[in-house]
Order: C-alpha cells, then structure tokens, then sequence
C-alpha cells in the first residue's frame, strides 16, 4: 500500500485561517467545497456505467437466446460493442497489452455465458456443467489478472467471489427466465446490475490509491461521489428497463408485467434518494411524476400495437410537457442549481432514445435499436452528473468529505507517576473536553446506519 | 438439496397464500376461524401436482449484509471489554475520541463495521490514571480476533495487520477510506510523550477484517 500518501491542502488552509486568529472557525471552509466531478469519481462511474451495462446487455442477450429471438445478434452485437468499451477504460489505466489481455479474458467469458445458454436449449446437461466449470476456471484467472494489475491491492480470493457472484445472478436471472419464474428472473438482474457497481466501487479504490497522481489525489468514494454514483446506476438502470419493458410490451411477451414491476421498483429506489435529501413529500412528488411519463411511455406502446397515429402523437406531446413539468419541478427543488433549460434538454434526448430504440425495435431494425438502448443508458450518466452536481452545490454541508483530515489524540496522558506533568494533563484534558463538545456533525448517509 | 428447499418454501408460500384468500372469503361466514389450519396442507397438496421444470428458478443472490452500530468491543487477547461511542470530528478537523479513557469511539462518519469499507475504532493508550483501554492493542498479533457487537448481534474480526505512523503522515486515507474489504482499523498512542503538544508524536494502526461465516 501506499502509506505516503499526506493531504496537503486541507491542513494548509486549516493553517491560513487559524493564523487569522478570529474566533470559531466553520470546518466548511477548512475544506475544499464537495464536488461530484473529481477524476477518480469519474473512474468510479465510468466503470459503473460500462460493468452494469454489461450484465444488463449479456441478461438480455441469454434471453434472447433462449427464445431464439430475431434480436439475438444484435443484442450480442451490443454486448461486444460494451466490451470494446471496457477494454479502452482498462487500457486506458494499465496500458494497451493489459487491455488486450482483458479483451481476451472478457470475451471467452461471455462465450462461456452463450454456450450455457445453447446447452440448455438442447437440454444438455453435461455442456451446462462444461459452460460452469469453464466460468469457474475463468474466474480464477481473471481474479489473479486484476490482483497483479492492481498490485495486489484487491486480493485474488475475494475477486474470485464477487466474480462468481456475477456468474451466478447472470445464470440464475436466466435459469429463473426459462422457468418461467420471470419476476424472480429481474431481480436476478436488478441485483447483477447493482453488484456491477459494487465492483466498480471497489475496484476504481484500489485503482486510485495505486495511482493517486493519475487522479489528482481524489478518492472514488466520496458522499458526493456516492450521490452521483447512485444516481447514475438507478438512471441508467430505468433507461436499459425501460427499453425491455417496451419490447416486452410491443412483444406481447410473458414477461411483460415482469419487467414493468422492476421498472416501478427502481422508480421506488430512485424517489427514495431525491427523499433522502429533499424529505417524504419531495420523494412522494418525484414518484409521481416519474411514473406519469413511465405511463406516457406504455400510451407510446399501445399506440403503437395499435397503429394509432393519433394516439402516438398525443403520448409524445404529454411527454413533452412532462419534461417542461419535471425540469421546473426539479430547478424549483434545487433552488436554481440544477437549470429547467439543461435539464429540459437532456429530457427531450432520453425521450428521443428511447422512442428511438423503441420504434426500431419495432420496424426490425435491431441493431439501430440496440444502439439507440445503449445511448440512452449511457445518457443516463450525463444526467446523473447533472442532478448530483446542482444538489450537491446546493448542499454543500450535507456533502461534505468525511474523513478526518488529522489522527485521534488517544494519548494525552504521561505515567501517571510523572507529577511534573500534571499540569499539562489536566490543561489538555480541559482543552480536549471543550473541543469534544464542539464535535462537528455531517450528514451521514442512511445506508450506512443499519 | 437447495433447489429442494426451495421448491418446500414455494409450495408452503403458495399453501399460505391460499389459505389467505379463504380466510379473507369465509371471514363473513366464520366468526372463528376454527377450521382454517385444516385448509393448508391441502392446498399445498394440491400445488405437488404442478409438472416438474428442466430449469428450476434460484432465489436472488445478493451480497451478504453484516452490519452492526457498535456498543461493545471485546479483544480476549489483550483482556479489552469497553464500551464503544459514537464519536465525530473535532473542529480541526481530527478524528475525536471519547472522553473516558477506558471507552472507545467508533468514527460515525464513515461506515458501521461489517460493511465494506473502513469502520475505526479508536481508544486512549493511558491516562493520569494509568493504563488506557487500547493500552495493549501492541501486543496483538495476525489471526488474533476481536469482537463487535450492536443490537444482539457480534461480528467477529480479524487482525490481518499492524502499522506505526508519525502522528502527520498517517495515510489517512488508507485508514478511514473505501475498499471493498470488510475493514475494522483500531487506532491509539504510542511512542514518545511530546510536551510541546500535548500528546504521543505516533499513531498505532490495527488492522482487522471481518471474519465472513
């Protein structure tokens, strides 16, 4: 590890302002404001973003598969378009060779998934256990991959876990789906996405604290840092949902009310981080109105089934005026730090994405549609960083870091039977106690109370 | 064995759910309820009849959630049972401590141990009195455990390592920072007394990891 690592900054303002010499000292303006853009959060989200993307492209494409659906090869066409991603974000840190030999890794791993799910289409059981035994071996060897690649800062054995944590949610989201057991089918997936930002979170860790320099001496993990993190993965998460449960829709497919239900579910998760800065009613108002355009949407659907022209239209015009509502509701909730215009803006593209993907889906023309599912996931982030960005300049205390810019004073004491020193004692301790009880208190999130 | 099991709680849940909507539908009927629990195995019989599937459905994994707010530490090795407080800042900016010297302070900023993460528990080395809680925490070696516990529930950690810094160039960020271990860092004094200010001039670091059932 690297244990040289010596903050700079916050103990030289801290010096500044006490040199001042004026009374109480607020710990804010100790520190440097919170902020969601800092290059290791970037890393973190980036990750987040192209990990997640992956479970949610390689859950949907062994679907595909097993219904032997006409989108197969586009939605396997995504999934290595992902994978190209991946491979620039980890070359991009650790080198081209690295990124190949990551290609190489991730690439037989999703063909481990493809032959899981041809064996399971001809009902043979001994290429199941083949397509397993090859993941598990996979897992080892990507494991030790990524302990050497971070200099041993995340350990073999626990990747190897979390690895086959992600075989398993991919395998029993799609066990579940051939059984027909659809609701439990998405959840696998909502938990394989959330996992995927699990990794992202640690690993872009270990990545900063190997390359601190790299990243500007930012940390991955931050309160703001968590808030955009969040926001991106449930975003994103409503947009890739989104474009299934519309395919689901047009389908007429089994799995619809399935789907729509994890749709509902992350509109839940996501009122419930606006209510746990804004407070019950905000959270009630957000719910409200995302879920009215998720309505807007299915109207978009069934007019579509129903080659209703007219209908279409008016589905399209009231997501319009949403988007003019929900910008104005949000500016409103952020007193300004986030603008209607932006937000109004990057609204009308989420639409468009998913009308998009949407009505190629439906015209047959998978690989436009697959394109247009992946820019509007990826958009999500875009968006994500906007709202985080405005709350957090918003609330810039209840952001702020929490980490200690200094080591406890667990030993003011000398031996007890050193009486010239007693005075120092009973001076620190009176000292101490003062400054005890004008412990400062930051927002701590509710996720971490239990 | 599992998927068995799993197939057990389906039929009891289908059973319940059943049993549920004859309940509500003979309430107006029935002012006791006294032939109902006669209704379930019944019905659970009747879902046995359902075709078995080439690919049964698996219950969600997620990662596994251990997660307490502490209240008492035990390390049998070096005879520590104290109190934990929650403990914040101080206006500097420095983690703060509790002020009883035999209690310890759990930094409440960062995460509760159990979670991923780096949880903290600091303790004082001595005191006018003489000895402080952590007073030992030098002596405690690789593989030696300590006990959390919160609400009912004790985790278990394990010392995986032990570091002294100068009080300035402790890696901060290391100690109190992210990573995707289960991480509990105990913290107190050591070296020399520093008139000047007021304190020990190094910081003794444990580190100890979540022992996983």
């Amino acid at each position: 590890m690297n244990w040289k690592r010596v903050l700079v900054a916050a103990p030289l303002s801290a010096t500044l302002i006490f040199s001042a010499g004026a009374g109480a000292v607020s710990a804010e303006s100790m520190e440097h404001e919170p902020t969601v853009e800092t290059a290791a959060v970037d890393l973190r989200v980036d990750l987040g973003h192209l990990l997640s993307e992956h479970a949610f492209l390689a859950i949907e494409t062994m679907r595909n598969g097993a219904d032997g659906s006409e989108d197969f090869d586009a939605s396997v066409a995504a999934l290595n378009s992902n994978t190209e991603d991946l491979t620039a974000a980890i070359s991009s840190v650790y080198g081209e060779e690295a990124g190949q030999s990551f290609n190489e890794m991730w690439s037989n791993h999703i063909g481990y998934f493809v032959d899981y799910v041809n064996a399971t289409a001809e009902g043979d059981e001994e290429a199941k256990q083949m397509a397993l035994d090859e993941l598990s071996q996979y897992k080892e060897d990507f494991a030790q991959f990524l302990e050497t690649a971070t200099g041993e800062r995340l350990e073999a054995g626990s990747l190897a876990e979390s690895l086959q944590m992600h075989v398993d949610q991919l395998i029993g989201a799609f066990d579940s789906y051939v059984a027909g057991d659809y609701e439990t089918a998405y959840q696998h997936e909502r938990e394989a996405i959330n996992h995927m930002h699990m990794v992202a979170k640690g690993l872009s860790s270990a990545i900063v604290d190997q390359m601190p320099e790299q990243f500007n001496n930012t940390m991955a993990v931050t309160p703001a840092g968590d808030l955009r993190a969040n926001l991106g993965h449930l975003l994103s998460e409503h947009a890739g949902l989104a474009v299934i449960a519309m395919q689901n829709g047009i389908d007429g497919a089994e799995h619809f009310d399935a789907s729509t239900m994890v749709l509902s579910e992350n509109t839940g998760d996501l009122s419930a981080a606006i209510g746990s800065v804004y407070g019950e009613e905000a959270a009630q108002s957000f719910e409200n109105m995302w879920s009215e355009h998720i309505g807007y949407f299915v109207d978009y659907v069934n007019a579509t089934a129903e080659e209703n022209e007219e209908a279409k239209q008016e589905a399209l015009d009231n997501l319009s005026t949403y988007k003019e509502d929900f910008s104005a509701f949000i500016e409103t909730a952020t007193g300004g730090n986030v603008p209607a215009e932006d937000l109004a803006n990057g609204l009308q593209m989420h639409v468009e994405q998913l009308i998009g993907a949407f009505d190629n889906y439906a015209q047959g023309n998978y690989e436009e549609a697959y394109n247009q599912a992946r820019e509007a996931y990826g958009h999500m982030y875009d968006a994500a960083t906007l709202l985080s960005s405005g709350i957090v300049m918003q609330n810039p205390d209840m952001f702020a870091s929490d980490m200690p810019s200094g080591m406890p004073q667990t030993g003011l004491g000398t031996p007890a039977d050193d009486n010239n020193m007693a005075w120092a004692w009973i001076l620190g301790a009176s000292v101490f106690g003062l400054a005890g009880f004008a412990a400062i208190r930051k927002f701590k999130p509710a996720e971490n109370q239990k | 064995m599992r998927k068995l099991l799993y197939l057990l709680l389906f039929l009891i849940l289908a059973g319940c759910s059943q049993t549920m909507g004859m309940q509500n539908g003979s309430s107006d009927q029935m002012d006791n309820g006294g032939g109902q629990e006669d209704a379930q195995p019944e019905t659970a019989e009747s879902q046995e009849t359902d075709e078995p599937l080439e690919t049964s459905s698996s219950p969600v994994i997620e990662d596994p959630k251990y997660n307490v707010i502490p209240e008492k530490i035990t390390i049998e090795s070096i005879g520590v049972e104290s109190a934990v407080v929650p403990v914040g800042l101080l206006e500097n900016g420095e983690m703060a401590v509790p002020e009883d010297f035999k209690k310890t302070g759990w930094f409440d900023l960062g995460t509760n141990p159990g979670n991923r993460g780096s949880s903290v528990i600091a303790g004082h080395v001595d005191d006018p009195t003489g000895e402080g809680v952590f007073y030992n925490l030098k002596d405690l070696k690789p593989g030696d455990e300590i006990q959390v516990s919160g609400e009912g529930e004790t985790l278990t950690f394990e010392v995986v390592d032990s570091q002294v810094f100068p009080q300035d160039e402790a890696p901060i960020d290391d100690i109190f920072g992210y990573t995707s271990r289960r991480m509990l860092n105990l913290i107190t004094c050591i070296g020399d007394y520093d008139v000047e200010n007021g304190g020990r001039t190094e910081r003794l670091v444990v580190f100890t990891e979540l022992v996983e059932e």
